[in-house]
């Protein structure tokens, strides 16, 4: 049984609809890429799984329920975590308490896992009482997937994590990622370092005007001459 | 592009408009200095105006828009208060160096807690709604207006017109040098009303509940897919943004010298309140705590050359000089 | 009774305009102003000190300023039996309105919608408590009242009512039409897209503020106008009539009532409020207290945004469709 099964996705901002009826899954513990281009509704795929946007048809189940009609803060706790593409940080609380609310849903004292955090990250830890507003570019992307990960969640969608990032800390990020994969976390993420993300991921799907266009495994997707020459700009 | 280009602004720009801050900044200071009796009464108006626009920039922080029935909420706290004290409580008056009895010390909290149930209230039966619709700010705004004015036919309805007055008595003014008088009232509302926000402060930066609030604030949806419940923190701002609303009409009563209510006088202040909510940085509860201290300040200072009856003008007339220079506030950095 | 029909009619008439101007505003540019009180007491003002005679004592009126348009110019031959101090009032009254609203336009309409709201509303008590205080520029507290009358000696006093009356439809049916000549424009096509959506009109290069800040002359204009009728129609007036609650909130529950952005329904908004305002007070006693009406009408508009958000306008249609539905058969029926 998938993880994540999204079959029959529809929805949209208002009046206009952005998917046209997407079909996406997510195994445990695999790492799945989306890639398309601007403005194909990648992110807006995100929006409806976590529900900041509400699926107006089409089914959503996550580890066995159907979610799809769940708020936002009632799919969180069932252990899916999402990084938005912008605006992921809360700027005006400290690094410490972003990761306080990150682990908002847990009962236990916070600090083990935020110590945990902080150890991950160790350029966080020295700005544990800063503001988040006054991060770096790539500090902010770390604070946000280390707010993420507070709750341990079985699934982390994550939205452009290298989006602005130097290549050197790209490649830190994308290691990062195949380590928080190895414990055993499943991850849906966006991006447009698109050979770099397929390499790592065991699959891929390609999103074109609100439908899927590809789906195949990772390293496949990466080689599809196709793919290349619509959307990784290959000759 | 077209944006930037109209509001990015010149080096020579930003200096003669740091510059001109500057100066107003020192203008302000040497003038609440040369009249340093009225600027410590400032001082203490703008702790009452702060209970209030604290509020109102809470709520704000969360559900962006600008509650305009607060001032009426205000009104409420004060009435619930008048209620206790002359139908409930028993009579005292002239607690030590006080005009109020000790009734007032419970009238206060009964207040809070009546006005902040009926902010949640408010929430629950209107805003809720009308937030499910998904309907325009501006629509919440006008809901608000409509709340404000019917809260106030309420209090009318139930107390009537006429000006009503807290049991009190006549109390002695403290004399200090340089022409300083202060009345002992002032030093309970000061006093109360830096409990109230040094409660509000804890609660903002130690609890759980607090935290949520101003991660809310600052993004409802990150706050959402952190499994934060939005709607209960709405309903905590509103609670406790009713409760300082309640504080601040009983602190209102008392602060004036003859202890008077009128069913005008929440909505009355509501412009003094939205200059401070403005002049601080909208959104930012600190800031409005110092909007409040700076329109308290110039509305009594400015009783040395103009009629006491437009301080309104002048807690206006402040704003829109700071709009002019900082769009956003003081403290003010979101949009 | 006709008396009493006359005199509400007239007043329908009046908040009729104030709700047009808000119209403009709101409705279609959606510019959020709760200061409409502000314009309607410079519109009032203005037409009255410049028609007023100077005070007779300067015991009683402490005002020094007073045009005395009305018997200036009646004196003049031809011309004077026209009445044309009417129009200079209103003009006046359009002009002062006009340029408050340029300069606090300016200030503030680049800003997002509360800081209009707060600054429209710190306006209306700044112009109140310059009238209530500046007894030199408006008498105070007791206000103005030696208003004249339009068409005084053409018109005995008695049927003074009924041919003001005509005057305000006549006026507002010319701003009516000039409102919504504008709205079937371009230029109403462009305020309707920057309602809509601000940012995407801003890209396609409409100069969004300068839009916005005409539309907010526009309805200040016509809330000035508004005062100046309003001022002809009492012939006495006094800060006490622009609170907000008067001079502000009522227009808005019209507006709301009525249902904003289209020409007619702000009228009928008009009618239902200014109904329930001043029929009420025919009620028994615990009913017909003002504190009633004001807790009645404020749950109105609550309840209408909660329930009916585009107003009762459409539900009037739609009961009047059902009742036409419903006897125009039996009428053919009839007739065949
Ligand atoms: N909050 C919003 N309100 C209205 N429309 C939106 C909103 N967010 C996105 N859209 C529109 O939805 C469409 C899809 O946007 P989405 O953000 O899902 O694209 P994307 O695939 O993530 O693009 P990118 O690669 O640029 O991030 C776009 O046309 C966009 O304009
Ligand atoms: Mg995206």
């Amino acid at each position: 049984m998938p993880l994540l099964d999204a079959t029959g996705v529809r929805a949209g901002y208002g009046d206009t609809e952005i998917l046209h009826g997407v079909d996406m899954r997510v195994d445990a513990g695999e790492i799945v890429t989306i890639i398309g281009p601007n403005g194909s509704g990648k992110s807006t795929m995100m929006k409806s799984i976590v529900g900041i946007v509400q699926a107006s048809a089409g089914e959503i189940s996550f580890d066995g329920r159907r979610i799809e009609a769940l708020r936002a803060d009632r799919r969180i706790p069932l252990g899916l975590c999402y990084v938005p593409q912008t605006e992921n940080v809360f700027p005006t609380l400290t690094i410490t308490e972003n990761l306080e609310m990150g682990g908002f849903l847990r009962n236990d004292k916070l600090d083990g896992r935020i110590r945990e955090m902080f150890e991950l990250f160790p350029d966080l830890a020295e700005k544990r009482n800063a503001k988040a507003a006054a991060l770096s570019g790539g500090q902010r992307q770390m604070m946000a997937v280390a707010r993420a990960l507070m709750l341990e969640p079985k699934l982390l969608l994550l939205d452009e994590p290298t989006a602005g990032l130097s290549p050197l800390l790209m490649g830190t990020v994308f290691q990062m990622i195949q380590n928080i994969n190895a414990t055993g976390v499943a991850i849906l993420m966006v991006e447009h370092n698109a050979k770099k993300a397929l390499a790592i991921s065991h699959r891929g799907y390609v999103l074109a005007m609100g439908e899927v266009r590809m789906e195949n495994t990772g390293p496949e997707l990466a080689g599809d001459p196709q793919v290349g020459r619509l959307y990784l700009g290959n000759e | 592009m077209f944006i930037t280009a109209r509001t990015m602004r010149s080096p020579a720009v930003v200096r003669a408009s740091r510059v001109a801050q500057a100066v107003l900044a020192i203008v302000f200071v040497v003038l609440a200095l040369s009249e340093i009796g009225l600027a410590v009464n400032g001082i203490f108006l703008g702790s009452v105006l702060a209970l209030g626009a604290v509020g109102i920039t809470l709520v704000f922080g969360v559900m962006r828009f600008a509650n305009i029935a607060h001032g009426d909420m205000m009104t409420m706290g004060a009435y619930v208060a008048f209620f206790l004290l002359v139908s409930v409580l028993p009579e005292h008056t002239g607690l030590g160096p006080f005009t109020f009895g000790f009734p007032l010390l419970i009238a206060i909290p009964v207040s809070m807690a009546a006005v902040a149930a009926l902010a949640v209230g408010m929430d629950v039966l209107v805003f809720r709604r009308l937030r499910l619709r998904r309907a325009n700010i501006v629509t919440i705004e006008i809901a608000s207006l409509g709340l404000a004015i019917a809260i106030r036919g309420f209090v009318q309805m139930i107390w009537d017109t006429p000006v009503r007055y807290f049991p009190n008595e006549g109390r002695q003014h403290f004399s200090l040098p340089a022409d300083i008088s202060i009345a002992p009232n002032h030093l309970f509302v000061s006093g109360a009303a830096l409990v109230l926000a040094i409660a509000l402060h804890l609660l903002l930066t130690r609890t759980k509940q607090g935290k949520a609030m101003r991660a809310t604030s600052d993004n409802a949806d990150l706050a959402r897919a952190s499994g934060i419940d939005t709607d209960r923190v709405l309903l905590w701002t509103w609670g406790i943004a009713g409760a300082l609303a309640g504080a601040a009409g009983v602190l209102l009563v008392i602060f004036n010298a003859t202890s008077q209510l009128k069913p005008t006088m929440g909505f009355q202040l509501l412009v003094p309140l939205f200059a401070a909510v403005v002049v601080g940085g909208i959104g930012n509860p600190y800031g409005a705590f110092l909007g409040a201290m700076l329109i308290g300040i110039s509305m009594e200072v400015s009783t040395a050359w103009a009629l006491p009856t437009y301080k309104p003008a002048i807690a206006f007339t402040v704003m829109v000089i700071v709009l002019l220079f900082r769009p956003r506030g003081i403290l003010g950095s979101k949009d | 009774m006709l008396e009493f029909l006359t005199g509400f009619a007239i007043l329908v008439g009046v908040y009729s305009v104030f709700t047009l101007g808000l119209n403009v505003h709101w409705g279609y540019t959606g510019l959020f102003n709760i200061g409409v009180a502000g314009f309607f007491a410079l519109g009032a003002y203005t037409a009255s000190l410049l028609v007023i005679r100077p005070p007779q004592s300067d015991q009683v009126d402490d005002y020094l300023f007073a045009g005395d348009l009305a018997n200036r110019l009646d004196a003049l031959p031809v011309i004077g039996a026209l009445d044309l101090w009417f129009v200079v009032a209103l003009a006046g009254a359009a002009l002062v309105a006009a340029m408050v609203a340029l300069v606090i336009g300016t200030i503030t309409i680049r800003l997002r919608g509360d800081y209009l709201a707060i600054a429209t509303l710190g306006i209306a008590e700044s112009v109140r408590l310059v009238f209530l205080n500046e007894r030199w520029l408006s008498n105070g507290s007791k206000g103005l009242y030696t208003i004249p009358r339009v068409f005084d000696g053409i018109v005995s006093p008695q049927d003074y009512d009924r041919v003001y009356l005509v005057v305000v439809l006549v006026v507002f049916a010319l701003m009516f039409a000039v409102v919504r000549a504008l709205v079937h424009s371009p230029w109403g096509r462009v305020l309707r897209a920057i309602r809509e959506d601000e940012v995407t009109a801003e890209a396609s290069g409409k100069h969004v503020f300068r839009f916005k800040l005409q539309a907010f002359v526009l309805g200040a204009v016509i809330m000035g106008i508004g005062g100046a009728l309003y001022a002809f129609d009492l012939r006495a007036i006094s800060p006490s009539a622009f609170t907000p609650l008067l001079g502000t909130f009522i227009i808005w529950a019209m507006l709301v009532v009525g249902g904003s952005g289209r020409l007619y329904s702000p009228v009928v908004g008009a009618l239902i409020v200014w109904g329930i305002w001043s029929g009420s007070q025919f009620l028994p006693d615990p009913l017909g207290s003002p504190h009633v009406r004001y807790f009645s009408v404020g749950a109105l508009v609550v309840l209408v945004l909660m329930y009916a958000p585009d107003g009762i306008t459409p539900e009037v249609l739609r009961i009047r469709d059902r009742w036409l539905a419903r006897w125009r058969p039996r009428r053919v029926a009839a007739n065949e």
